[in-house]
C-alpha cells in the first residue's frame, strides 16, 4: 500500500523526458500509471526516479496524416473508443480497446504508449496493432525511428525500446474498401487480460459475392506476444465470405504456429489455448463481417 | 400494520436505514475513526510456512518515528502479561476429544513460523507509513523447515510435524451417525454411488481489510477496542481472557464494516497484540491490514477432502450416506474450527428421510493459516456432496433426478423430524416448495427441449441442489459457548422506543428489520422505533452476529421483551381502568376495556404512567424496560433448492446460464427484500466455489493466492471474486413454513446461497455434457476442466 | 532515501487545498488522510475493486491508482457531490429502493462510476450495465443483482 520512496519529476519535453531517463539509473516513466502504480504499491517495482510525461501534450491527439491516422502515445483507451476518426479509419482498434479491463475508470487515464510498452502477453493492444499494419514511433537519445508493430514486441514483457526510449505514437494507414474489424477475447476472470484474443481486420467488397481483398489477423494471449495468423488469413484472403470459408479459416488458424512458442501456464494449458484458436477465429471474423 | 407500506412492521419490503449515511458519504469504517495521535502498528510477518527465525530490528529500531519493535521475547519479557492462547469452541455432540491446549492458536509464532503469514513480531511508529517502511528495515533470517501444505502431506509417512506435540499431524478423530447401521444399509443397496471430489479451500474475502484499535487509558485502567469484527462482547471477553485484563474495563464498538461472512466471527492475534501494544505502551494503538495481509491471514472457509457415498435401493429409496472426510485445519485450531465439523455432520442427509448415515472426520494439522467458519461452513461441502451424489446415483438407476428427490424428501408430518446426523429439523414442506423451482424453470418442457437441442449438437443441462442450514444458532449447550439471543427495549416515557441487540450489524440490515419486529410487536409506529448494536459500551450482553442467528434470536429476543412491555402495559391499564388484566385489550397502539363502559389508553400515555411510577399497581416497579436472553429450544432449519440450467459449448467448455431459479423458505419473513438479497448475495459466493476461487499454495507453503488481481507472469492472473458480468439474474420464489418455536414464526436465513449454488451449478454443467460420459469434476469447474471432462479426461 | 516534498493543488467538492506531499502519496491517501474524506474505501491493492473511485476534472478514477502529483490542479469530486444538499439523488434514491447495497463498502466507488457511466449511456441495457457500467467494480455482498436493477431504474429515472 506504501511504495518506496522515489524522486519524481515532470517531464517539460519529449526530449527532457530522454534526457531524464539517460541522467538517472533507474528511472521508470509515468503516463497514464495504470500498469505502473499497482507494481509501485506492492513493491514489485522500486525505481529510484519516476519521469512524469503526463503533462506532454506533443503526446496526445489523434490526427489525420497523409495515409491514415497517427495516434499520439498518450492518448487513453476512452479517446480511442470514443473517436470517430478511428473508428472509420481502423475500426478493429476501437472494437479491440473497448475490451481492454478495468472499467471506465483506468480507460479514462490508461494510455496506449503504456499499454504497448508494458507487452504484457495478456494485454490487448498488441494483436490490433499487427492485425491494422500499425507502425510504432519512437523517440530516444539517438533520435526518432519507425517500426513496424511486428517488430515492437518481442516476448513477454520485452519491446525494441533501449533504456532511455519512448514511444511517443502509433501510424495506421488507413485502407480502400469497406474496412471492419472485430475482436474475440476469452479473459481471464481475476485479472480481466486475455487467455486469448483474435483480432480481425478484415477488407470485402459489399458486392453479392462479398470477396475479400483483405484479411489480417492477429492473436495476443496465445504466445509471449502477438502473433500474425497467416494461415487464416490466406484462406480468407481472394475468397468470398461466407460461414464455409470462415469456418476454414478457423480449422487452419494455427497452421504456422510453432507449438512450442503457445503459453503454458495456470490460466491455460498450451493444448486448451490451442484448441480455443479455431473457436476464436470463427468468432472475431464473425463479430467483423456482423458489425 | 404489517403490509401499510406507511408504516412497516414484520413483513414489509421497506429500504433500509443503514442506507442513507452509506449514499451520502457519512458511513465510518474502523480505519475512518478520527484519533488524536494514535501510533500506528504493523506486523512482522513470516515469510515461510515453516522455519525457525532470528529477528534483527536494530535498524528499524533506530529509525526516525518508530516507537517499539517487538519480537517474542520483548513481549514475554515485558510486565504487560504475555497473550494467552485463544479459546475453542468445542463440539460435545461429535464426541470430537477437545483439541489439546498445545495446538490451539497463539498471537505469535514465537517458538517457530508455523505458516507463511504468521506473526513474528509488531513494530509501532507514528504513522503507518514509518511503520511499513520500518517493516521493510527489519531484517529476518529464517532456518526453513520441510512445510506439509496438504492434509495428505500431513498424513503421509514420515511427514514433518507441523507442531512436536503432534507428531502425526492429527488433532482429532471421529465419527457421527450410526456406522453398522449405515453399512448394512450399503450392504443391502441396488445402487450406489461415490465421489473423491473435494470442495476446495477458498476464501471469504470482505471487501474491507481487517483493522482494529486498541485505547488505553493509564487513569482509568479501561482499554476500548474498535475492531472489524461481527461479535463486540464475545471479542470483549476474549480480550480480556487472552490479556489478562479484567473484563468489565474493557468496550468493544464495532462501526460499519464493509462484510464478515463468518471471517470476523472469531478474533485474530492482530486483535490481540494491538491490545497488548495498547497497554504495554499507554497509549492508542491502530493497526489496519493491506490486502495481500489480509488474504495471507484472515481464515479459509471448507477445506474438506475425502470420499462420500450414497446408496439407494432398486425403488429410488435411499438407504444410506456414509463419508470419510479430511479436515485441513491450517497450522492452529482455530476458535470455531472443530465444532464445524459438527455442524455439517448434524445435516448431512439434507432434505432426505435417510435412515442410516455415518461420517467420519480427521482433522489435521498443516503449515497453511487457519481455516474457520466462511458462510455455508460445512454444510457447503456436506450439502454439495449430497447433491452431486443424488443425480449420480439417479442417473445409474436411469430414473429422474428430481423424481428421486421428491420421493426421499421428509415429509410434512414427520416434523420435528430427527435426521440421522443428529439434527433436529423444526417444521417443513419440502415438496410444495420443490414444486415451486420445477414449475419456475418449466421442467418438463425442459426435459423436453433438451433432448430435442442435443441432436442438434447442443448441450443444455439442468441440475439440481436441494439445501438446508443450521440457523438460529442456538441452544445453550449445543456448542458449550454463550449462545443465546440478547435483546433488550426501553420504552421512553413518550411511548418512542430503543431496542438494543447483541449483535454486529454488518450488512444485514437489522437496523431496519429489528425495527420492524418491534413495531409490529408492540404495535407502534416504525418511525418510533430505533434500534441500538455493534457496541458493548451501549448494549450490555451479546453473542454476535453470525450462523444466520439473527432474525430467530436476535428477533426473538426483541418479540420477548416486547411481549413483556405489553403484558406491563396490560397491568398498568387494568390498574387505571379499575379493571382485572384480562379484561384489557391491546390493539392498534391503544390499551382498552371490553364491554359497556369503554376506557382506553394510548401506549405513550401508558409508558408515561410507568415511567413516572405514580399510578401503577403496587406490586410493579416504575419503568418500563425489559430484557430477554432468548434461549431456543432447537436451532432452526431453513430449505429449498436451487435448480440452475445451462447450455455448454463442448468445443470451449465455456457454458451460459439459462436460467437460475432459487426457492426459499425460510419462515416468516421479517423483510423479503433483506431476504432476496441475501439469497442472491449468497449465490454469487457459492457460484465463486464453484467456478472460480480457490486458495493457493506453492509446494513450499507461500501463499500463491493473495491478491485479487495480478500481472505476474505465469500466475494465474489472482484470487477471483466473481464480478458483475459473472453472475445470473435468479429467480426467487418462497414458502412460509413458520418455525414452531421461535417466538415470531422467522428461522433466520442468510447461507442458502453459497450452500447451494455449488451443487446446482455442478449438476447443471455435468447433466449437460452427459453424452460424452464425462468423470466427474473437481470445482472450480473451470471451462478448460469442463473441456476436458468431454474429452474424457480427469478434471 | 527520501524524496522531496511536491506541493499541489486541488480541489475536493469544490474546496481548495494545498498540500505538501511526498511523490508516492497516492491520491486516494491524500484524500482520506489529508482531507477527511472517508467514503472513499480501499477495498484491494491491485486496481480491481473500484471502491476508491472519485471524479478528477469530471472522469472516473481509481483514486488508488493515481499519484497526488499527478493531480496538481484537479477538481475532485467524491460521493457527497452527488447529493444535494442532504437530498440524495435519483441513482442514489434508486440504490435504496432496489435494497443494492449491504454493507456499503463498495457503494460509494460504484456510485462515483455509474454516475459517469450513465451521462454517456443513458440507456444501457442489463447486459450492457453488467459488462461494462460495472466493470471496474467489485462488490461481495450483493451478488450485483439488485445493483443492476437500481442503475436501471435510474436511468429511466434521469432521462424523464
Amino acid at each position: 500500500m506504501h511504495a518506496e520512496p522515489f524522486d519524481y519529476r515532470r517531464a517539460e519535453s519529449v526530449a527532457d523526458a530522454i534526457e531524464l531517463l539517460e541522467s538517472t539509473e533507474d528511472g521508470r516513466l509515468l503516463a497514464g500509471g495504470q500498469a505502473l502504480i499497482p507494481l509501485l504499491k506492492k513493491r514489485e517495482a522500486a525505481p529510484g526516479t519516476v519521469v512524469d510525461i503526463g503533462g506532454l501534450d506533443g503526446l496526445r491527439g489523434i490526427e489525420r496524416t497523409g495515409s491514415g491516422i497517427r495516434i499520439g502515445a498518450l492518448v487513453t483507451h476512452r479517446e480511442i473508443t470514443d473517436s470517430a476518426l478511428v473508428g472509420g479509419v481502423v475500426p478493429v482498434l476501437p472494437t479491440v480497446v473497448s475490451k481492454i479491463t478495468g472499467g471506465i475508470q483506468v480507460h479514462n487515464v490508461a494510455t496506449m504508449g503504456g499499454n504497448i510498452a508494458r507487452a504484457h502477453p495478456a494485454y490487448d493492444y498488441a494483436g490490433a496493432l499487427l492485425a491494422s499494419r500499425a507502425r510504432v514511433d519512437i523517440a530516444g537519445p539517438d533520435g526518432e525511428r519507425t517500426v513496424p508493430a511486428a517488430d515492437f514486441f518481442r516476448g513477454i514483457c520485452s519491446t525494441c525500446l533501449g533504456t532511455s526510449e519512448l514511444v511517443t505514437g502509433v501510424e495506421i494507414d488507413a485502407v480502400d474498401g469497406e474496412r471492419c474489424g472485430g475482436y474475440a477475447k476469452r479473459k481471464e476472470p481475476a485479472s480481466g487480460g486475455a487467455v486469448l484474443g483474435v483480432a480481425t481486420d478484415l477488407v470485402f467488397d459489399g458486392g453479392d459475392r462479398r470477396e475479400v481483398t483483405s484479411a489480417r489477423l492477429a492473436a495476443n494471449g496465445l504466445c509471449g506476444s502477438a502473433v500474425r495468423l497467416t494461415a487464416a488469413e490466406d484462406v480468407l484472403t481472394g475468397s468470398a465470405l461466407s460461414d464455409e470459408t470462415i469456418a476454414a479459416a478457423a480449422d487452419a488458424a494455427g497452421d504456422t504456429l510453432d507449438e512450442s512458442d503457445v503459453l503454458d501456464n495456470k490460466k491455460a494449458s498450451a493444448e486448451y489455448r490451442r484448441a480455443l484458436l479455431g473457436p476464436y477465429v470463427r468468432r472475431s471474423v464473425g463479430k467483423a463481417v456482423d458489425g | 400494520m404489517a403490509t401499510d407500506p406507511d408504516d412497516p412492521g414484520i413483513g414489509s419490503e421497506t429500504p433500509r436505514r443503514e442506507d442513507t449515511r452509506v449514499l451520502l458519504g457519512e458511513s465510518k469504517g474502523t480505519d475512518d475513526i478520527e484519533l488524536s495521535d494514535p501510533l500506528h502498528a504493523q506486523f512482522i510477518r513470516s515469510e515461510n510456512a515453516h522455519a525457525r527465525y532470528t529477528i534483527d530490528a536494530a535498524d528499524a529500531r533506530a529509525m526516525d518515528g518508530v516507537v517499539a519493535v517487538y519480537t517474542a521475547d520483548d513481549i514475554e519479557a515485558s510486565e504487560t502479561p504475555t497473550p494467552r492462547p485463544f479459546t475453542l469452541f468445542a463440539a460435545p455432540m461429535t464426541g470430537l476429544d477437545y483439541p489439546d491446549e498445545a495446538l490451539w492458536q497463539r498471537c505469535l509464532g514465537a517458538e517457530k513460523a508455523h505458516y507463511h503469514g504468521e506473526i513474528l513480531g509488531v513494530v509501532v511508529a507514528e504513522t503507518q507509513r514509518i511503520a511499513r517502511d520500518a517493516l521493510a528495515a527489519v531484517d529476518v533470517s529464517y532456518d526453513t523447515l520441510d512445510p506439509v501444505v496438504t492434509p495428505q502431506a500431513a498424513l503421509a509417512d514420515g511427514a514433518p510435524a507441523v507442531h512436536d506435540d503432534v507428531p502425526d499431524n492429527v488433532v482429532f478423530a471421529g465419527g457421527q451417525g450410526d456406522e453398522a447401521a449405515t453399512a448394512d444399509a450399503f450392504e443391502q443397496a441396488a445402487y450406489t454411488a461415490e465421489l473423491h471430489k473435494d470442495p476446495q479451500r477458498i476464501s471469504p474475502s470482505p471487501l474491507e481489510p481487517r483493522s482494529a484499535i486498541g485505547r488505553y487509558d493509564a487513569s482509568s485502567g479501561q482499554l476500548d477496542f474498535v475492531a472489524t469484527t461481527q461479535i463486540p462482547h464475545a471479542y470483549r471477553r476474549l480480550m480480556a481472557q487472552m490479556l489478562s485484563y479484567p473484563e468489565h474495563r474493557i468496550d468493544v464498538t464495532v462501526p460499519d464494516m464493509g462484510g464478515g461472512f463468518g471471517a470476523r466471527q472469531h478474533p485474530y492475534p492482530a486483535d490481540a497484540l494491538v491490545g497488548w501494544c495498547a497497554v504495554d505502551l499507554e497509549a492508542t494503538v491502530k493497526w489496519r491490514s493491506t490486502r495481500t495481509e489480509n488474504q495471507l491471514v484472515e481464515n479459509d472457509g471448507r477445506g474438506y477432502e475425502g470420499t462420500w457415498e450414497l446408496a439407494m435401493d432398486e425403488t429410488g429409496d435411499i438407504l444410506g450416506l456414509r463419508a470419510d472426510i479430511t479436515y485441513d485445519l491450517g497450522a492452529w485450531v482455530a476458535r470455531g474450527a472443530a465444532s464445524l465439523a459438527e455442524a455439517g455432520n448434524l445435516l448431512m442427509t439434507g432434505l432426505y428421510d435417510i435412515p442410516a448415515a455415518y461420517s467420519h472426520v480427521t482433522g489435521v494439522v498443516t503449515n497453511t493459516a487457519r481455516i474457520d467458519a466462511y458462510r455455508g461452513v460445512s454444510s457447503v461441502p456436506m450439502i454439495m456432496m449430497l447433491e452431486r451424489l443424488v443425480s449420480k446415483v439417479a442417473k445409474q438407476a436411469d430414473m429422474d433426478p428430481a423424481e428421486v428427490r421428491k420421493r426421499n424428501f421428509v415429509e410434512p408430518d414427520q416434523f420435528p423430524y430427527e435426521a440421522a446426523g443428529g439434527a433436529l429439523y423444526d417444521s417443513g414442506d419440502y415438496e410444495r416448495n420443490f414444486d415451486l423451482g420445477l414449475d419456475a424453470v418449466d421442467y418438463e418442457a425442459f426435459r423436453q427441449k433438451q433432448a430435442r437441442l442435443r441432436e442438434e449438437g447442443r448441450y443444455l443441462g439442468v441440475g439440481f441442489s436441494c439445501w438446508t442450514e443450521v440457523a438460529g444458532l442456538g441452544p445453550c449447550g449445543h456448542i458449550d459457548v454463550a449462545s443465546w439471543g440478547y435483546g433488550s427495549v426501553q420504552i421512553h416515557p413518550t411511548g418512542e422506543v430503543t431496542v438494543y441487540c447483541g449483535g454486529a450489524n454488518h450488512g444485514q440490515g437489522h437496523e431496519t428489520s429489528l425495527a420492524q419486529v418491534a413495531a409490529d410487536t408492540l404495535d407502534v409506529p416504525y418511525d418510533d422505533v430505533r434500534v441500538v448494536e455493534n457496541s458493548t459500551k451501549e448494549v450490555n450482553e451479546g453473542v454476535g452476529t453470525y450462523a444466520s442467528r439473527t432474525a430467530a434470536l436476535g428477533g426473538g429476543a426483541v418479540t420477548k421483551c416486547c411481549e413483556k412491555v405489553v403484558q406491563k402495559g396490560k397491568a398498568v391499564a387494568a390498574h387505571e381502568f379499575g379493571v382485572s388484566v384480562e379484561d384489557v385489550t391491546y390493539r392498534d397502539g391503544t390499551f382498552a376495556t371490553v364491554g359497556d363502559d369503554a376506557q382506553s389508553l394510548s401506549f405513550g400515555e401508558m409508558a408515561s404512567k410507568a415511567h413516572l411510577g405514580i399510578d401503577i399497581p403496587e406490586e410493579l416497579e416504575p419503568g418500563l424496560e425489559e430484557q430477554t436472553y432468548y434461549d431456543p429450544e432447537n436451532c432452526t432449519w431453513p430449505f429449498g433448492t436451487h435448480i440452475a440450467v445451462v447450455e455448454v459449448d463442448p468445443e470451449t467448455g465455456e457454458f451460459d446460464f439459462q436460467d437460475y431459479v432459487a426457492t426459499e423458505d425460510c419462515g416468516v419473513q421479517i423483510n423479503p427484500t433483506i431476504v432476496e438479497g441475501q439469497i442472491v448475495g449468497g449465490i454469487a459466493q457459492g457460484l465463486g466455489q464453484a467456478l472460480y476461487e480457490t486458495v493457493e499454495y506453492g509446494d513450499d507453503g507461500t501463499l500463491l493466492s493473495d491478491t485479487f488481481r495480478t500481472e505476474r507472469v505465469g500466475s494465474s492472473g489472482g484470487y477471483t471474486l466473481p464480478k458483475a458480468e459473472h453472475v445470473p439474474d435468479v429467480t426467487i420464489r418462497s414458502t412460509e413454513t413458520p418455525s414452531p418455536h421461535t417466538p415470531h414464526g422467522a428461522k433466520g436465513m442468510g447461507e442458502s446461497g453459497s450452500i447451494a449454488a455449488p451443487g446446482a451449478i455442478l449438476n447443471a454443467v455435468e447433466d449437460a455434457i452427459e453424452p460424452f460420459d464425462p468423470e466427474p469434476m473437481t470445482p472450480p469447474i473451470t471451462p478448460e476442466k469442463i473441456w476436458r471432462a468431454i474429452r474424457g479426461e480427469d478434471a | 532515501m527520501s524524496s522531496e516534498h511536491v506541493d499541489v493543488d486541488l480541489t475536493v467538492n469544490g474546496e481548495p487545498h494545498s498540500v505538501s506531499v511526498e511523490p508516492r502519496e497516492l491520491l486516494s491517501q491524500t484524500l482520506r488522510e489529508r482531507v477527511g474524506c472517508t467514503s472513499i474505501n480501499i477495498g484491494c491493492e491491485s486496481t480491481l475493486c473500484g471502491a476508491c473511485t472519485v471524479h478528477a476534472d469530471g472522469k472516473a478514477v481509481k483514486s488508488c491508482t493515481r499519484l497526488t502529483v499527478q493531480e496538481d490542479g484537479a477538481a475532485i469530486q467524491t460521493v457527497q457531490s452527488l447529493a444535494d444538499d442532504g437530498v440524495l439523488g435519483e441513482l442514489q434514491t434508486a440504490f435504496t429502493e432496489e435494497h443494492a447495497l449491504q454493507c456499503g463498502y463498495c457503494t460509494p466507488g460504484i456510485l462515483m462510476a455509474v454516475d459517469e457511466y450513465l451521462d454517456d449511456n443513458p440507456d444501457p441495457s442489463r447486459s450492457e450495465i453488467r459488462t461494462e457500467a460495472l466493470q471496474g467494480n467489485l462488490c461481495r455482498c450483493t451478488g450485483y443483482e439488485n445493483i443492476v436493477d437500481a442503475i436501471d431504474v435510474a436511468a429511466n429515472a434521469l432521462e424523464e
